[in-house]
């Protein structure tokens, strides 16, 4: 029997990652910094995270990351593949700090996520581009991470309590 | 944000802070054993370019990436990426380099640019 309300939802957390990740491409990066960028898209896997599971998280972050690089005709450049790393790294970070480090707050799981999505672009363009000189980019990197990571987190921790009577609710 | 938050966040900063020391002593020995510098480029991989920047240098040709013929430009000790074909254009940005250890990567091009102080040894070894 299909979940009506589960396949709902997470049908709309994959529009709307598609939606945020298109945008995030389309806007300009200020810095002279490859990789660094807002992380928008992030919003809609915490929420998938916490409503749901890694599991579902993981096909949503994959299917957002391909349909999001089909619409910007960005699929299978090296782009794709260094988000593609990131979006997974990140997502693994923030999986295991959900489930095994309720310490953290939705913020806190936002940092470690921007901080491993950033680690995981640098290492994949390291050996992609066969040059550890990237490498050199990695603490600026991280720096602009907790300020973005801190922004998607607010937004998600909003979301995370207007969704609570909502999502949460219907599903049990 | 909690306590654990913070402490998550003054772990990356001190996480980025000896990164940044890194870079600093990596560029620092670079250019302490530099008799020449000479930048290095490499398109998909494979060193494509090597060449010695100098006074006086100046001098402008294509280098060819995934995404078709990037202009590098140099002049005098300096080197950067004047044209691209790449979206973002990150690498355009980056602008003029001219110490050792720095660095211009073009992502979605493939290309990267690096600056490596010679020391004499190394010239005798090649």
């Amino acid at each position: 029997m299909v979940n009506t309300h589960k396949l709902l939802l997470i049908s709309l957390l994959v529009t709307m990652g598609t939606a945020l990740h298109a945008l995030e491409i389309m806007l300009p990066n200020p810095l002279p910094l490859p990789g660094a960028k807002l992380g928008l898209a992030n919003i809609v896997t915490l929420m998938a995270l916490f409503i749901y599971g890694p599991k579902e998280a993981l096909s949503i972050s994959v299917l957002r990351v391909l349909f999001g690089s089909l619409i910007t005709g960005t699929l299978f450049s090296v782009g794709f593949f260094l988000s593609l790393a990131g979006a997974m790294l990140s997502l693994a970070v923030m999986g295991l700090l959900v489930r095994f480090l309720p310490a953290f707050s939705v913020i806190g799981v936002s940092i470690a996520g921007a901080a491993a999505h950033n680690t995981g672009q640098i290492l994949l363009a390291a050996w992609l581009l066969e040059t550890k000189h990237i490498f050199y980019y990695l603490p600026f990197l991280l720096l602009t991470g907790i300020p973005t990571g801190f922004f998607t987190g607010s937004v998600s921790s909003y979301l995370k309590k207007y969704l609570a009577g909502y999502a949460f609710g219907e599903e049990k | 944000m909690n306590s654990s938050d913070k402490k998550l966040i003054a772990g990356i900063i001190l996480f980025a802070i000896l990164g940044l020391i890194g870079n600093h002593i990596h560029t620092t020995l670079q250019s302490g054993k530099k008799v020449s510098t000479q930048a290095v480029i490499k398109a998909e991989g494979t060193i494509v370019r090597t060449i010695v920047l100098s006074d006086g240098a100046a001098e402008s040709f294509l280098v060819m990436g995934k995404l078709g013929n990037e202009k590098v430009e140099i002049s005098g000790n300096k080197i950067r990426i004047a044209e691209s074909p790449c979206p973002d254009q990150i690498c355009v940005k980056q602008g003029w380099i001219s110490m050792p250890g720095q660095s211009i990567i073009c992502v979605p091009g493939s290309i990267v640019i690096y600056i490596e102080g010679e020391s004499s040894v190394d010239a005798i070894l090649r």
